[in-house]
């Protein structure tokens, strides 16, 4: 019998198991000095990072919330706790990460990937690792993939005070100064002159506490000459008050180094994710953004590169999938800052059950930036009319000696696939789920094979029942 | 009335959507000094019929462009068209001798059909408010042409209600001015209601051209197609902002935005802002933009034939000009563009 209800919600099954909050320690909730300082001394920061930090709430206490973006008054930061610490402290073996933790983990799949297909994994648990590893054929290349806190302390700690939140400065906007304030937890990869990875790192970003917020900083330096593919997931079981995500990610890519950044974001649809996300990349170098949203209430997520190099070039590839009560405000911003310099944005978006995505982009093209290329695609689509689905790309063009590109379409499936594919014996649902995915083929294809079947699973899972 | 300082910056050209302030694109910003715009004196066909409300109140997000008429004592201007009848008007808005602000009213009754022919000359500034209904089955043309000298300024804010089955066609000419701000705000209420676009545009030296368009789809099936096309050299400036609106039940609608700028400098600044805002789903909604240099393959078929970067960079700025002359069909304006943008000799 073919099903005619709504389906409100995904199947989130696997992201929504929640553990008991059995934490070592839950700051209380509120964003003051004191409880900045006790975050600090939790962490036993440096002596420089409790400044940063005091610094970065000022600026948090100055600056207004956007109000370009979608709402977030529902947000309260006097009913967020900025740090919970688990029962765990990080390890190197899965077997020694507390049994409901390590359960976590298995039912997202997260050790078998780090088994079958990368070269490293880092788990978060609420605000802090609770397990890293690299596998040893890749630590002996001089590759360092390792919790930020450590390295803090240990022999990278300088050119991590000269990187850090360099690139996304405290007055950036108020999430970026919130960030600096309260950042804990996140990953630090620096891959070494020459070094080639051919398989990825992969960091995994689990908030299980109710009503808290996660704030890892995530800090990568590939140096000249080398590459590599750094994966990040997150998701979270549902509650019925605000969480909050507002991470950071920097990444600074050397001379004819290439980075690819891969995102399959899944938060739970009481989550506001308020991440900034910055690459500068030098003379020849690359990077390659590939981000996937799905989760989330509330989005702001515009992975930005400053094109700093002689030909350095950068690719976006974006799907953001909206439905029932999400609000996700998604894109990219570039910068060209250097002559020969080359961008390509392509995006995707689908609007569904009263779903609301926008997509937001810029594109500056800076005086001294002669015989730059852009070129901006994005597309649309609308399931059905009571949801929503804006694109608001901006180009700031300063010099003659460049050629930029952009379109954009907005519209709904075609009658005319959905009957072709129906006269060849589909039925309707899965005709459309068919033509859904073939349109967010683009970030599919760019996807390692085990998340494209993730993504391709969830996009079924949002269009199963939509009839 | 709103009070105000001399000196002020009023904000005006704001986009119904905004986007992040550091791009300063959200709107315009304009030094205005009080009592800057005396009345035009020459007005044509002034009467009282005035509409200040068309209807469109509440669609638009509100900017300080009213300010200048609170502060002045501005012309009333109305041309109406009864049913079924044809008008044709031309309208000059000169400020040779002087500052000006007037406001216009278009008016096209039932399956009429109005045609407008605005021009705007001289040196002064110049601020003209148009308001326009277009009637069911009716039909409105404004050609809007300057000829203000380059050292010239100039705000024009238009309005534009269209009924049913109406077609509103809106033909710009912009040379270049010391600086142009243009609003034009279409709400297509009427099922079947059109809107038609175009706008050519040529800035060098410092000259600044600031765009906004905004077109609201509120009834079933109804379509517009707005394009500009321009030339920028030297320093000039040129802000396009340009969105489309789907309000939910504009079921079956189709909007098409496109944009050409040539850049023929190093020290130009171009911005752009195309948006689409979508809350109906059986429409279907384009943007296209192409921005740059003369390509490689233009120049190379130009040198083929004997001809200079620098002529190709001169006939194609002509063909933008010759392209708008031969939209407009219309002798007279013809000749005032190649006057304003050649000389007289070649006219």
């Amino acid at each position: 019998m073919a099903e005619t209800t709504k389906v409100t919600d995904i199947d989130r099954s696997i992201y929504d198991i929640r553990n008991a909050e059995d934490n070592d320690y839950r700051m209380r909730s509120g964003l003051t000095p004191e409880i900045v300082e006790k975050l600090s001394a939790e962490k036993n920061d440096p002596e420089w990072m409790l400044e940063f930090r005091l610094k970065s709430l000022e600026v948090y206490n100055k600056l207004d919330i956007p109000d370009w973006g979608p709402p977030i008054d529902e947000l309260d930061m006097d009913n967020i706790s900025t740090y919970v610490r688990p029962k765990s402290d990080m390890k190197a073996s899965w077997e020694d990460v507390p049994e409901d933790i390590k359960d976590t983990f298995e039912r997202l799949g997260i050790p078998q990937a780090e088994r079958k297909s990368l070269a490293g994994v880092g788990a978060q648990y609420d605000s802090e690792l609770v397990y890293h590893n690299v596998r040893d054929e890749v630590s002996k290349q001089g590759v360092v993939y390792t919790d930020l806190e450590s390295a803090l302390r240990g022999p990278f700690a300088e050119l991590i005070r000269k990187k850090f939140m360099h690139l996304v400065p405290p007055n950036d906007h108020k999430f970026a100064a919130l960030h600096g304030a309260v950042w804990s937890g996140g990953s630090f990869v620096y891959v070494p002159e020459g070094v080639h990875l051919d398989i990825p790192l992969q960091s995994y970003f689990r908030l299980n506490a109710k009503g808290a917020g996660q704030f890892e900083h995530t800090l990568i330096i590939v140096e000249d000459n080398a590459y590599l593919h750094f994966i990040e997931g997150c998701s979270a079981p549902k509650y019925n008050v605000a969480n909050l995500h507002a991470g950071c990610v920097e990444l600074y890519v050397g001379k004819n180094s290439t980075l690819r950044y891969s995102t399959i974001e899944n938060w739970s649809k009481n989550m506001y994710n308020l991440n900034t996300k910055r690459a500068v990349v030098e003379e020849g170098g690359r990077v390659e953004w590939v981000s996937g949203s799905f989760g989330s209430h509330t989005s702001y997520l515009y992975p930005m590169t400053i094109l700093k190099g002689k030909g350095s070039s950068m690719e976006f590839t974006g799907i953001t999938f909206a439905g029932n009560g999400q609000d996700l405000d998604t894109g990219a911003k570039v910068v060209h800052n250097a002559p020969d310099t080359s961008s390509v944005i392509n995006t995707r978006s689908i609007s569904k059950d009263g779903g609301i995505s926008t997509y937001r982009s810029s594109v500056v093209i800076n005086p001294q930036a002669k015989g730059a290329k852009a070129s901006v695609s994005c597309e649309s689509l609308m399931l059905d009319s009571i949801s929503r689905s804006d694109t608001i790309p901006a180009m700031d063009i300063r010099t003659g000696e460049c050629d930029v590109g952009h379109e954009a379409r907005i519209g709904r499936i075609s009658d005319d696939q959905v009957f072709y594919l129906m006269s060849r014996g589909m039925s309707e649902e899965d005709a459309r789920a068919t033509i859904v995915s073939g349109f967010a083929e683009n970030v599919s294809k760019e996807l390692p094979l085990e998340y494209a079947v993730e993504m391709n699973n969830l996009i079924r899972l949002e269009m199963h029942g939509s009839m | 009335m709103t009070n105000i300082n001399t000196n002020t910056d009023l904000k005006i050209n704001c986009v119904p959507s905004l986007t992040w302030y550091f791009l300063k694109m959200n709107d315009a910003r304009l030094k205005w000094q009080k009592n800057e715009g005396a009345a035009l004196t020459n007005a044509v066909n002034a009467d009282d019929i005035f509409i200040e409300n068309n209807g469109s109140d509440g669609y638009f997000p509100k900017d300080d462009i009213q300010t200048i008429f609170d502060e002045n004592d501005y012309a009333r201007i109305s041309v109406s068209a009864d049913k079924n009848e044809e008008k044709t008007a031309r309208i000059c808005f000169d400020g040779t001798d002087g500052s000006k602000a007037a406001k216009l009213c278009v008016n096209a009754a039932e399956g009429s059909s109005v045609t407008v022919y605005i021009t705007f000359k001289g040196s002064a500034f110049l601020a003209v408010r148009t308001y326009t209904v277009v009637g069911k089955n009716a039909s409105v043309k404004l050609i809007l042409t300057e000829l203000n000298d380059e050292n010239g300024r100039l705000i024009t804010d238009n309005d534009t209600l269209v009924e049913e089955n109406g077609t509103f066609t809106v033909l710009r000419f912009c040379p270049g001015t010391a600086s142009t701000h243009v609003q034009s705000r279409v709400l297509l209420k009427g099922n079947e209601s059109k809107l038609i676009s175009e706008t050519a545009y040529l800035g060098a030296k410092s000259q600044k051209l600031d765009m906004n368009y905004v077109i609201a789809h509120i009834g079933k099936r109804t379509s517009c197609e707005v394009k500009a096309n321009g030339a920028l050299d030297d320093n000039a400036s040129k802000i396009f902002r340009g969105t489309i609106d789907f309000r939910c039940g504009s079921s079956g609608s189709f909007g098409n935005e496109s944009e050409n700028v040539l850049l023929f400098s190093n020290d130009i600044e171009n911005k752009t802002l195309p948006v689409i805002l979508c809350d109906e789903e059986d429409v279907n909604g384009n943007h296209g933009a192409t921005i740059g240099r003369i390509s490689e393959e233009t120049l190379l078929y130009f040198a083929s034939r004997g001809i200079s970067e620098e002529e190709a960079q001169k006939l194609l700025t002509a063909s933008i000009s010759d392209a708008f002359c031969r939209l407009t069909g219309d002798e007279e304006t013809t000749k005032q563009i190649i006057r304003r943008t050649r000389g007289d000799e070649d006219e």
